[in-house]
């Protein structure tokens, strides 16, 4: 009798066991906040100004209460930029209905080729909703630096010209515009994918 | 030296493209897809040689750019990116050279006219042994393996 009243038990804790273990992985761990890095800017965009020509000025804060992917380089770059855009374009892809939920933001460190102009041809190509923005040296570099974001000119042997070095990061921001996440490009893109979907679940 | 005559398959359905000289074979290459606005890209492959001799890629060309070139993605102690050109590339006997996003690519300078999905771009490569390799490569807008960072290749 006793030893049936101890197996029960025992069952019972085993099972609890389970179910605790069971739904702390099935609950995704929060991404944390990066208190670290981040900020809003006011910058001149791709977006129309009311004459309707690209440069319309306009604040990352603007797209409050989406999921931003965010990132930084150059349209004259010929390898690592359009891989990272087409990156965050696949990310966007595979999120289906989603994708509205989800802001791309491109931020030339290049501003003095990469025109607003220049980026509305460029940015759209890989996805039609992303938002390009450029402005002075100076407002590049202040928003470089809250991003962490490091660029160097470069006059190489290749006749392609100026280059830059550069990292080359996709940062994750929440609703709230808190940098939730820095991507590499290596991460797997369903790895990236969920992430945002994570903070699209967040409200 | 002996030249081979080319051979290139090219599947659209698959976009997978093989061309071989000699000993020296041609995997997987693609074109990055930009802009029309933008007059730089890039092409990946993988260059396997399979014969006991070390191989060098001394030259490069393709109608389809001014420019050709072999460049290599350096990674600085600050974990910043730079693009470097490399005069020529030694792949040694029984190796592989994989040319990908981020790493080892075949830079196309100052496009002739815009590349777009679907199109094909011929290059041309010469090799100090196997001597002359020719393939046409597809234009994508990405290649979702190479940028799904999947794989992982260490040589
Ligand atoms: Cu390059």
């Amino acid at each position: 009798m006793i030893s049936r009243v101890v197996r029960s038990r025992l069952l019972g804790a085993l099972i609890g066991v389970m179910l605790i273990s069971w739904s702390s992985l099935s609950m995704a761990k929060s991404l944390p906040i990066n208190t670290r890095l981040g900020g809003d800017f006011e910058l001149p965009s791709t977006l129309k100004t009311e004459a309707g020509n690209p440069g319309k000025l306009a604040k990352l804060s603007d797209f409050k209460g989406k999921v931003v992917l965010l990132n930084f380089g150059y349209t004259h770059c010929p390898d690592i930029c359009p891989m990272v855009l087409a990156r965050m374009t696949q990310i966007v892809k595979r999120l289906g209905d989603d994708a509205k939920e989800v802001q791309g933001v491109f931020i030339t460190f290049d501003p003095n080729r990469d025109t607003a102009e220049r980026l509305s041809e460029y940015i759209p190509y890989f996805n039609k909703t992303f938002v390009g923005f450029t402005g002075t040296e100076a407002q590049i570099a202040q928003a470089a630096k809250q991003y962490g974001v490091i660029y160097l000119p470069q006059r190489g042997e290749s006749e392609a010209g100026l280059l830059f070095s550069h990292s080359d990061f996709i940062y994750l921001l929440d609703r709230q515009g808190r940098v939730r996440a820095l991507f590499a490009t290596d991460e797997p893109l369903d790895k990236m994918a969920n992430d945002v979907r994570s903070l699209i679940a967040e409200e | 030296m002996k030249f081979f005559q080319i051979v290139a398959i090219v599947s659209t359905l698959f976009l997978s493209v093989f061309a071989q000289a000699g000993k020296l074979t041609a995997e997987g290459g693609w074109v990055r897809a930009v802009p029309p606005v933008s007059k730089n890209t890039a092409a990946y492959l993988t260059l396997k040689n399979g014969s006991k001799k070390d191989e060098v890629l001394l030259h490069l060309s393709s109608k389809a750019a001014k420019h050709t070139e072999l460049h290599t993605i350096v990674v600085e102690p600050n974990g910043a990116k730079k693009m470097q050109k490399m005069p020529h590339a030694t792949i040694k006997a029984g190796t592989e050279l994989e040319m990908k996003p981020g790493g080892y690519h075949v830079m196309l300078i100052d496009l002739v006219k815009p590349l777009k999905e679907g199109d094909t771009v011929e290059l041309e490569f010469i090799f100090q042994h196997a001597g002359k390799l020719s393939l046409s490569l597809p234009v994508k807008m990405s290649e979702d393996k190479a940028e799904g960072g999947h794989h992982h290749h260490h040589h």
